[in-house]
């Protein structure tokens, strides 16, 4: 946003938009590394703190929206603030999304980790780190307000998306060759999915900053 | 004066980068200015800087910009009302409404003022009564038979919203009416004479957001018959009601496009920031 | 600055110590102060107009008296033989005019050289002043000379006689030098022949000789109007007998009027009788010399209180009334049938008009005198007369006469429309220039013309109205006169004028005195007409013409009126200008006129004020009458004042 508003709380407001939703991306950053570390490292007791701050993530996602709400009636913004504020509200919707995923693999570990280990969930390490990438990359575009990120964006999408194939395709077949650990390795197609998830959102992150 | 259809679509400026005037304005055009500059004090300094801009016929402009911009100025040269101090005068340029220069000297400033019509920002009826006030303008074109006059009166009081309010009074005063009724008084004596353009100065600035919202809706319909330009503060007012808008700057003309691209998406940065409230 | 109190209570809002006196404050003071003055002006005015009305009230009863006087005294009767003579009189001077214009004008042409001989005289006189002179320097010495004799004395007559040669060739000389252009007074330009003539025999008679050509002209003179004396016999005849038939009524009048005048001034004595008393007995009682005391007190003894008895007055009349009746009869009678011997048409074109108007007259002497005659019949000194009568004879009466020997009349009539004439011809000429001028200052004319012509017109204020007064006898006066003698503007009613002191001179200067005030109050509220409406007709369309005539004039209109009525005030009540110019005749305009009227010298309310105050005596009826003509006056600009205020009130403030 080039120069100060005349109304300096005009500025505030916009400030403080961008920040919660910066936030709310920085939670999901984090709670994400947090779950699948300890679905990795076989740690119970980091998915309770996920859990724990799976509230506050939902609500700061509500009161980006109330806030932006509150942004246009009383200020009537045109043209390039109107526009932030759009994005601003679209985005946070789609980390709203994001972080519904990563509550979902924090819910799922403890059952995963109830079973004996698989060698399979190491496949999850290298999806995930191309996601967490993703994430981290569209949270950026959105703080920089650059729509050119969106086709770096597709770029890791579709790496994201082949990885998850080929995850897939692993996991099917490893049913089909050990049929007694068919729990373990569902679970884990279900973490896969979050993953890939994940990245399309961050995707869609990026589309929205191109209008 | 005959009305000459100029190009389908009226352009605006030229396409050099340091002309601030882009975009494209749709419609026949009713009054166009070429190069206009403008002094109050014979040519000294000048208000208006090289002002180009065609105003289509049957839409609503807008001009807006911050106090003292020359916005009201240029509004005043289109019925030649800054004739009246005497040290004011055009520059440079020339303002043509319907193909006709209007500082021709074989123009009468009598006859443009019937054609051009003005509503001022501090509504103001003569001290007659409102049917008094309506048929001012037929009567002193030379109208003189009553049957004829009620007619107009009762048109213009239609065209204007007001006949509803007022058909039982019309011998009352028009000082008996509420601020924004007055105004629409003003509007219906402008109308009466039958402009091809009516000019409208801040119309709503001394009016409550009821009667001001009246007013603007009245805007909307007379938009069917009437060319209106109008200058206003309020760039709400500016977005909701007109077509195309103008934004000035210290005597600059800094943009004009049709409303909705310069409200949402502006070329020039002191445009932008302008409606965005930044400044400096 | 603690805002609680020791308990904790909150003293807000108190004043904080300062000026105090009774529990008064400063504010309350200066209150008092502001409110007192303006009250002392209130006060003011509120004395003077119980002053004016407390002694202009007690004019009615004093009046009524008089009125009561003049008729148990038998003047009124005597009033109406009065006006009978006088409508008779007219009659007699018109046909004694006229005969006497015809005899003259028998020798018309011959009368004229002899005007023309007048003027040449003068003319060559002066002409040969100087040798005049030394001879008559001469002769006086000679004269001195006489007596001693001797050489001294021939030598002064040798001198004498030598300065008498030398004056008549002077006279030669100048009669010489004289032509035809140089008459100025004379009408009638005679031939160059007749000319000649005329001058010789000045230069003769001038030279001491007799003139035989002037002789002549003197008695074909006489001659011609001797026989146009004998052709119009019966015209003189009948002239002599209208005037001589007037004197049985005369001498009738006249011994009445001596009676009823003695009646009068009983009936003043007595009036004043207890005052003449009073003051003796004062003077008795403060003297101390016994017997100037003594001789005090019997003068008060002997004062009668009596009032005349109205019987005993108007016995006289009573007597005389039938004798006035068959005197009126025959008069009556001998004036129609003389009447008739006048010959309708003479030679002479003056006397001409004069006898083609003389039926009218005689109409209008017919009807006066057979109303007088009946009046006189029904006369009674025993009619009761009202203070209502009181009231109307001054209001409504047509004659103002005072200091008269006979009998005062008080009757504002004549004042009033002087005033009102004066008035209105200056509200006719003021109002279009000051108005026009206003409109032209305030919305056509550039600020460069603003800025001379509205200190220009408000100085006009400044002017001391002496001044204009003095410049109305001396300049305006005879420019007026000289102009009205034009033969292109012969048309106007009232011209030529005969006097330099009239109306339309009053009128003229005091329509140039209040045009400031009018110009001024009008441009004001032009002035406060407010722009949105001059911007709003323009923006429809109309020419600055239209605009004024349609759009500002009619909402500044209620000021402009205001303006007018003020300016009318301040007209009916200017004194010194109309006292020096209008003419200062106290009679009622001819309405015969027309408005030829305008020309006539008149009298005004202020003006007999202002002239009359200075020979009256206080508290004489006469006083009072100049105080209750000042009532009037009050009351007039008090109603102008405030319908003015009212218009202003009610149609102003239009934004």
């Amino acid at each position: 946003m080039p120069g100060k508003h005349i109304l300096a709380s005009f500025d505030e407001a916009l400030t403080g938009l961008k920040e919660d939703v910066l936030e709310l991306g920085v939670l999901c950053r984090s709670n994400l590394s947090i779950s699948i570390n300890a679905l990795l490292k076989r740690e119970l007791d980091q998915v309770a703190q996920v859990l724990s701050v799976q509230d506050d993530m939902i609500s700061l996602a509500t009161r980006i929206d109330e806030d932006a709400m509150n942004l246009i009636v009383r200020f009537q913004p045109v043209a390039s603030d109107l526009r932030f504020v759009l994005h601003s509200m679209k985005v946070a919707a789609n980390l709203d999304r994001i972080a519904s995923h990563v509550v979902k693999i924090a819910k799922r570990t403890p059952k995963i980790l109830a079973i004996a280990e698989v060698v399979e969930v190491n496949l999850l390490e290298p999806l995930y780190l191309r996601a967490d990438q993703a994430l981290g990359q569209s949270i950026v575009a959105y703080s920089d307000n650059n729509p050119e990120a969106v086709s770096e964006l597709s770029e890791e999408d579709n790496e994201i998306d082949k990885l998850y194939k080929k995850a897939r395709k692993t996991y099917t077949s490893a049913i089909e060759d050990s049929p007694e650990h068919y729990k373990e390795l569902i679970h884990l197609m279900f973490v896969a999915r979050s993953l890939e998830r994940i990245g399309d959102h961050a995707v869609h992150i990026a589309e929205i900053l191109v209008d | 004066m005959v009305i000459e259809m100029n190009q389908e679509t009226a352009t605006l400026g030229k396409e050099t980068p340091d002309e601030p005037v882009i975009g494209r304005i749709k419609g026949k055009t009713m009054i166009e200015c070429n190069d206009v500059s403008f002094s109050y004090d014979n040519g000294k300094t000048n208000t208006l800087d090289h002002i180009s801009l065609d105003i289509p016929e049957k839409q609503v402009t807008a001009f807006i910009g911050p106090s003292g911009c020359g916005k009201s100025t240029f509004l005043r040269c289109f019925n030649r009302m800054n004739d009246l101090i005497d040290s004011a005068r055009i520059t440079s340029g020339s303002i043509n409404i319907m193909g006709q220069d209007i500082h021709a000297p074989e123009v009468d400033v009598i006859e443009l003022r019937k054609q051009v019509g003005m509503v001022f920002q501090k509504y103001n009826p003569f001290p007659k009564s409102i049917y008094e006030n309506v048929s001012y303008g037929p009567r002193i074109q030379g109208v003189r038979d009553k049957k004829e006059l009620d007619a107009i009166v009762e048109r213009s009081l239609k065209g204007a919203a007001l006949w509803d309010e007022v058909k039982d009074r019309l011998n009352s005063s028009a000082f008996g009416l509420s601020g924004g009724q007055q105004q629409r008084l003003c509007i219906a004596r402008a109308i009466a004479v039958q402009p091809h353009v009516i000019l409208m100065d801040e119309p709503c600035s001394a009016l409550d957001p009821i009667a001001t919202a009246k007013v603007e809706e009245l805007i909307m319909e007379l938009r069917e018959k009437y060319t209106i330009v109008i200058v206003t503060h309020s760039m709400q007012q500016a977005s909701r009601i007109s077509d195309n808008t103008a934004f000035f700057y210290l005597g600059k003309l800094i943009e004009y496009d049709t409303t909705k691209t310069l409200f949402s998406t502006p070329s020039q940065k002191q445009t932008e920031d302008y409606i965005s409230g930044r400044f400096g | 600055m603690s805002k609680t109190t020791v308990n904790g209570e909150a003293k807000a809002f108190r004043k904080k110590g300062g000026f105090n006196i009774l529990g008064k404050g400063l504010q309350d003071l200066i209150r008092y102060f502001f409110g007192g003055n303006a009250m002392v002006a209130i006060v003011v005015l509120v004395l003077i107009s119980a002053f004016l009305a407390k002694e202009a009230f007690f004019f009615f009863p004093r009046h009524l008296e008089e009125l009561r006087a003049y008729r148990e005294t038998g003047q009124e009767y005597v009033g109406y033989m009065d006006a009978e003579l006088k409508a008779h009189r007219k009659i007699t001077s018109q046909v004694t005019q006229a005969y006497n214009l015809q005899i003259r004008e028998a020798a018309g042409d011959e009368l004229a050289l002899l005007e023309v001989a007048q003027e040449l005289k003068g003319i060559i006189r002066s002409a040969a002043e100087d040798e005049g002179r030394a001879l008559k320097a001469a002769e006086e010495k000679a004269g001195v000379l006489e007596f001693v004799g001797g050489e001294a004395l021939e030598v002064a007559l040798a001198d004498v006689a030598a300065k008498r040669s030398a004056y008549n060739e002077a006279l030669q000389k100048a009669g010489e030098g004289v032509f035809l252009d140089n008459l100025e007074r004379s009408e009638v330009k005679p031939s160059a022949e007749d000319f000649a003539k005329v001058k010789r025999s000045v230069v003769r008679t001038l030279s001491g000789e007799e003139s035989p050509w002037l002789t002549e002209l003197e008695a074909s003179i006489s001659a011609k109007q001797a026989a146009a004396a004998a052709k119009y016999g019966e015209f003189g005849e009948a002239v002599e007998s209208l005037v001589a038939a007037q004197s049985p009524l005369e001498n009738l009048w006249s011994e009445l009027r001596t009676i009823t005048a003695e009646n009068r001034s009983a009936v003043e004595k007595a009036q004043t009788a207890p005052r003449r008393k009073k003051a003796l007995e004062d003077g008795a009682r403060l003297t101390d010399d016994p017997t100037k005391k003594a001789e005090m007190l019997a003068r008060a003894a002997a004062v009668d209180l009596s009032a005349p008895n109205p019987e005993a007055m108007t016995e006289a009349v009573y007597a005389k009334r039938d004798e006035h009746q068959a005197i009126r009869k025959q008069l009556f009678a001998e004036t129609e049938s003389l009447l008739k011997s006048i010959p309708q048409k003479v030679a002479s074109k003056q006397s001409n008009e004069i006898l083609d108007d003389l039926p009218k007259v005689a109409e209008k002497f017919e009807k006066q005198f057979a109303h007088l005659g009946k009046q006189a019949a029904a006369w009674s000194h025993q009619d009761k007369i009202g203070m209502w009568h009181s009231v109307t004879t001054f209001f409504l009466g047509t004659e103002w006469v005072t200091n008269s020997s006979w009998n005062d009349v008080y009757g504002l009539m004549p004042l009033f429309s002087g005033s009102c004439m004066i008035a209105l011809i200056a509200i006719f000429i003021a109002v279009p220039f000051s108005v026009a001028s206003a409109i032209y200052v305030n919305q056509i004319a550039g600020p460069r013309e603003q800025n001379l012509i509205k200190p220009t017109i408000e100085f006009i204020q400044a002017i001391p109205s002496i001044v204009l007064g003095f410049f109305g006898i001396v300049v305006l006066g005879d420019f007026l006169r000289d102009v009205s003698q034009w033969e292109v503007l012969s048309w106007i009613p009232g011209f030529p004028m005969q006097e330099r002191l009239n109306a339309l001179n009053a009128g003229l200067l005091l329509a140039f005195m209040s045009i400031p005030t009018i110009f001024t109050l009008a441009e004001d509220a032009l002035n406060n007409v407010p722009k949105a409406y001059r911007d709003a007709s323009l923006a429809l369309g109309s020419t600055r013409l239209q605009t004024i005539l349609k759009v500002i004039v009619p909402t500044a209109l209620s000021g402009i009126v205001a303006a007018v009525l003020l300016g009318f005030g301040r007209i009916i009540g200017e004194t010194m200008v109309v006292l020096l110019v209008a003419g200062n005749k106290i009679a009622m305009p001819e309405f015969s006129e027309g408005l030829g009227i305008l020309t006539q010298p008149t009298h005004t309310m202020t003006g007999i004020i202002a002239q009359e105050t200075g020979e009256v005596e206080q508290g004489s009826l006469h006083w009072r009458a100049l105080f209750m003509v000042g009532m009037v006056l009050f009351t007039i600009s008090l109603v102008l004042n405030s319908i003015a205020q009212q218009v202003l009130k009610r149609y102003g403030n239009k934004s």
